[in-house]
């Protein structure tokens, strides 16, 4: 709803739940994927994730937190690129300008922020905004890590819930998805 | 049978029908009527014979008249009917007015072809040979009795000759159209009653152009050809025409059609091969004359490369016993552009069509992609742009803006985004710039975004439906029409029975539009939708200086998706659509010429044709060809403005060396460049005599029928000097034949009368 009220993107309602086992999982140039610290890809999976950014599909991961959790990423990551590092998105980098320009990129909370009152989980005490390039610098994988967009998306409607956090993560997520469908 | 008749056919084709009793034809109807009727009265009416049975005399007068009307008295009164009227036609004297030519008031031109080819050797004589024995026993003393005959030799132009000694097949080439014109200028203030060819056909352009053939239909002089030499070929091969697109740019991938033709060879395998610059870019394997494909062309899908001025050779690989190999290899010119055409895509809603597509464009080096989206209410996202101004404020409102594009691709945009006058900017630019348009389907596209009430709607290849809805998600499979089979942009792997195939395991599309028929001259490429209810889905036309086409789906990217990630199909397809869309966009300053390979001749003319960015023609430019020779020199012409043509200059000359001249062409307003275009033609000598051995029949049968002359093979020859009386040109006079006296007619009175008796022998009584 919030992506049909910022811009002119045409989607659903609601989710499609596809697995990367799925065939159906290329009628989907974008896929969304969250706790991904405790993915476990075998090789079959690892390669048809890899097939699919390839051909132009493009993954954004998000909430997973702390070190453990970024091991765990890492290693699938690898699994699926092993000559590809993962790096920092400077902030001049076009997934930052596509719709919104967005430079000072703060930490997004969960709702857990609300009952701890903490703002990162685990040891991941700061917000890292990294990607995956194919040969021809165009980023196939968004890693949001440290920070969870997808509660900022679901709690909008949550009064304690900070509407910074809800904003920014809309913001960002909007720019992803055009920067997604655009390059 | 021509005793018959008395007179030669020319007569009775030429001849108007006359009586020449000066009795009126109206008369001769009645009367023989009248005497049809009498005839009908005599056989047909009932006789009082008191012999007659009771019963049949009692009858009614119909019954008894239907008794009279047996098939044996018809077959009789119509037989002597017949007789009647045919006798009562010939008391009116029918004849037959006929225009001729005063005797020994007219010239005669007889023409003999002098070029090389007639001194092909056919069954122990030349083709020359042949042509000077034909003239000298059966054709010129008859001439001589009747007519003042002067004697020319053709070859690249027309020369008087005192007698046939002169020519002797020396001429390099052979230009029958500019020598007939130049005949028909030449003799001007002469009485000449006609045209005598004898010649093989061999031109060096293959055919006679038009506006030659014009000049020479405009003295109305008849030019009667004699075809020398065979009719078919014998053992041997011809690259017989060579087609390519004369200009592209960088990279682009060309087709070039290639007709061979061949005697003597058929069904055996033969490898054409295709040269740029020396260097092979295609070949393939074809079975002579059973595999000469849809209207008898070859095509083969070459790389242009780099830009440059190039060379294209198509040859065939010499046959074991072919004794002729000049006329294997045929070239022509491609000139290739380094600047690559600009097309702007607008998309109105962020969709997977245009990241696809971008995709597919990134990596082709012949174009700039310029995309403009629509991502919120009031943001557009640019990409591909030269400097950060460009589409700063939207979508162009100006022609100098949008003209600057070659090609413009409007994606899912409702139509009243667009002001009516950038739509009215859009037709224009189509129509007037000669850029290309190309609409894609989509929620907001085609008919669904209220297109089919705008201004675009007449220019697209398909009706458009007033109604919406017609937009739809269910994935559908594309299907290839049989212009898609053959046509360069659905062509994604050159072998078309591979081709054929990939198409018929593409995923379906993620979306799909229904559209209204094709228009009249449109090609439809692919269709969509199910069996017996299929759609346009990639259709195209030409339309003004432009082009237009309907890509009436936005989810081809599943062609990229649903295959491995090494497959071009996705974006070969986008490539070559694109590429169509932008070929042949002129630029401000575009240069054609009169031919770019010139055989045995110098000839050729520039015309330039230079726009302003509005695209009004410049009349006030100073415009130069700075030409390169094949030596190396350089020379540099004005072009001269082109009365009655606001912005085109043009320039004519004659280059003798043989090779590849270059030339760039620069347009100037004041101090300020307008534009500049560069391209190249060649002039081979020696080349041209080795192809058309066999007689090209069909351009002199052409030539004679549309002056009004007569097409003669050798066996007619002796008939050539009477039918050449019969003409409408030099000084003529009408003359009448009697046609009372032809021997068919008597014939034809003795056969009815004749078969009247031997019936009536026959039948006894009726």
């Amino acid at each position: 709803m919030g992506l049909k009220r910022l811009s002119r993107l045409h989607v659903r309602s609601m989710e499609e739940v596809v697995s990367l086992d799925d065939d159906r999982i290329f009628d989907y140039p974008w896929v969304y994927a969250v706790e991904v610290g405790h993915w476990e890809l075998d090789d079959s999976q690892a390669a048809r994730l890899r097939e699919y950014l390839l051909r132009g599909g493009f993954l954004m991961v998000d909430d997973f937190h702390g070190s453990q959790d970024w091991q765990i990423f890492a290693e699938g990551i690898a699994k699926v690129f092993p000559d590809r590092p993962i790096v920092d998105i400077p902030d001049a980098d076009a997934i930052n300008h596509a719709v919104f320009d967005i430079e000072d990129r703060f930490q997004i909370p969960g709702i857990q922020f609300l009952y701890t009152g903490r703002e990162s989980e685990y040891d991941g005490y700061d917000p890292h905004w990294r990607g995956v390039y194919d040969d021809k610098g165009r980023m196939m994988v968004a890693i949001c890590h440290n920070s969870d967009l997808g509660d900022a998306w679901e709690h909008a409607d949550e009064p304690q819930y900070p509407e910074k956090w809800t904003s920014r993560a809309y913001r960002m997520t909007l720019n992803y998805i055009v920067y997604a469908m655009t390059h | 049978m021509e005793w018959l008749f008395q007179y030669p056919r020319i007569v009775y084709e030429r001849g108007t029908f006359v009586f020449l009793s000066g009795w009126p034809a109206w008369l001769l109807a009645l009367l023989i009527l009248v005497v049809s009727a009498v005839f009908a009265w005599r056989i047909f009416w009932p006789e009082d014979d008191p012999n007659l049975p009771r019963k049949v005399r009692e009858l009614s007068l119909a019954k008894r008249l239907r008794l009279n009307l047996t098939p044996r008295a018809l077959v009789l009164w119509v037989l002597q009917s017949l007789f009647a009227g045919l006798v009562l036609f010939l008391v009116w004297r029918p004849g037959l007015e006929v225009s001729a030519l005063r005797s020994q008031q007219n010239m005669i031109a007889v023409l003999v072809d002098d070029s090389g080819s007639m001194l092909e050797n056919e069954q122990g004589e030349t083709r020359l040979a042949t042509a000077k024995r034909l003239l000298a026993e059966d054709i010129l003393p008859e001439l001589k009795d009747r007519f003042a005959v002067k004697l020319y030799s053709v070859g690249g132009g027309v020369q008087g000759v005192a007698d046939l000694n002169a020519v002797n097949g020396a001429s390099e080439s052979s230009h029958l159209g500019e020598s007939l014109a130049q005949l028909a200028r030449d003799t001007s203030n002469l009485p000449v009653g006609g045209v005598l060819l004898l010649s093989d056909g061999a031109d060096n352009r293959g055919a006679i152009p038009p506006e030659l053939l014009a000049a020479i239909r405009a003295r109305r002089i008849p030019v009667h050809t004699l075809g020398i030499g065979r009719t078919g070929m014998e053992r041997d091969v011809e690259i017989e025409e060579l087609r390519a697109a004369p200009r592209t740019f960088s990279n682009a991938k060309l087709s070039a059609q290639v007709r061979v033709r061949q005697g003597g060879f058929s069904g055996q395998p033969a490898r054409l091969t295709l040269k740029l610059d020396g260097k092979v870019v295609a070949n393939k394997e074809i079975v002579l004359a059973a595999d000469r494909g849809r209207r008898g062309f070859q095509e083969i899908a070459f790389p242009a490369g780099e830009a440059g001025a190039k060379i294209l050779e198509a040859s065939i690989d010499p046959i074991e016993g072919e004794p002729n190999l000049g006329n294997n290899v045929r070239r022509q010119l491609v000139n290739v552009d380094p600047e690559k055409p600009r097309v702007l895509y607008v998309e109105g809603e962020p969709r997977w069509e245009l990241k696809f597509v971008r995709r597919a464009m990134e990596e082709d080096e012949t174009l700039e992609l310029v995309t403009m989206l629509r991502t919120t209410q009031n943001k557009i996202y640019r990409q591909g742009i030269a400097e950060p101004k460009e589409l700063e404020t939207g979508f162009p409102t100006i022609p100098e803006d949008l003209f600057a594009y070659s090609g413009l691709v409007i994606g899912t945009v409702e139509s009243n985004w667009f002001t009516p006058s950038q739509i009215k900017l859009i037709r224009q630019f189509v129509d007037e710039r000669g850029g290309g348009l190309l609409m894609l389907g989509g929620r907001n596209g085609l008919s669904d975004g209220g297109y089919a009430n705008s201004e675009l709607a007449s220019i697209l290849p398909v009706s458009l439906g007033e109604s919406a809805n017609t937009f739809s998600r269910t994935p559908s499979k594309p299907a290839l029409t049989a212009r898609g089979e053959e046509s360069l942009i659905t062509r994604l792997v050159d072998d078309p029975v591979e081709n054929r195939k990939l198409w018929q395991q593409l995923p379906p599309l993620a979306d799909w539009q229904r559209v209204g028929d094709p228009r009249p001259g449109a090609q439809v490429l692919l269709e969509v939708g199910a069996e017996g209810r299929r759609t346009p889905l990639l259709a195209l036309q030409r339309f003004g200086y432009g082009r237009s086409a309907v890509f009436a789906s936005g989810g081809s990217w599943r062609w990229k998706m649903l295959r491995d990630h090494a497959d071009m199909a996705h974006h070969n397809y986008w490539r070559q659509l694109l590429r169509w869309l932008v070929t042949d966009a002129p630029r401000q300053v575009s240069t054609e010429l009169s031919e770019q390979i010139l055989l045995d001749r110098g000839d050729v003319s520039i015309t330039t044709r230079v726009r302003d960015k509005k695209w009004k023609p410049v009349t006030d430019a100073t415009v130069t060809a700075r030409m390169v020779n094949p030596d190396g020199a350089s020379t540099e012409q004005r072009l001269d403005p082109v009365p009655g043509q606001p912005g085109e200059y043009k320039l004519s000359g004659n280059f003798a060396l043989p090779g590849t001249y270059v030339t760039e062409i620069v347009a100037r307003r004041g101090t300020e460049e307008v534009g500049r275009d560069t391209l190249s033609f060649r002039r081979e000598n020696g080349v041209a005599e080795g192809f058309g051995r066999v007689q090209n029949k069909g351009l002199l049968e052409g030539l004679s029928q549309r002056t009004g002359g007569n097409y003669y093979s050798p066996a007619d020859a002796s008939r050539i000097a009477e039918e050449m009386t019969f003409s409408q040109s030099g000084l003529t006079m009408k003359e009448t034949r009697d046609l009372w006296s032809l021997p068919v007619f008597f014939l034809l009175l003795a056969l009815l009368k004749g078969s009247e008796w031997a019936l009536r022998r026959k039948w006894g009584s009726l």
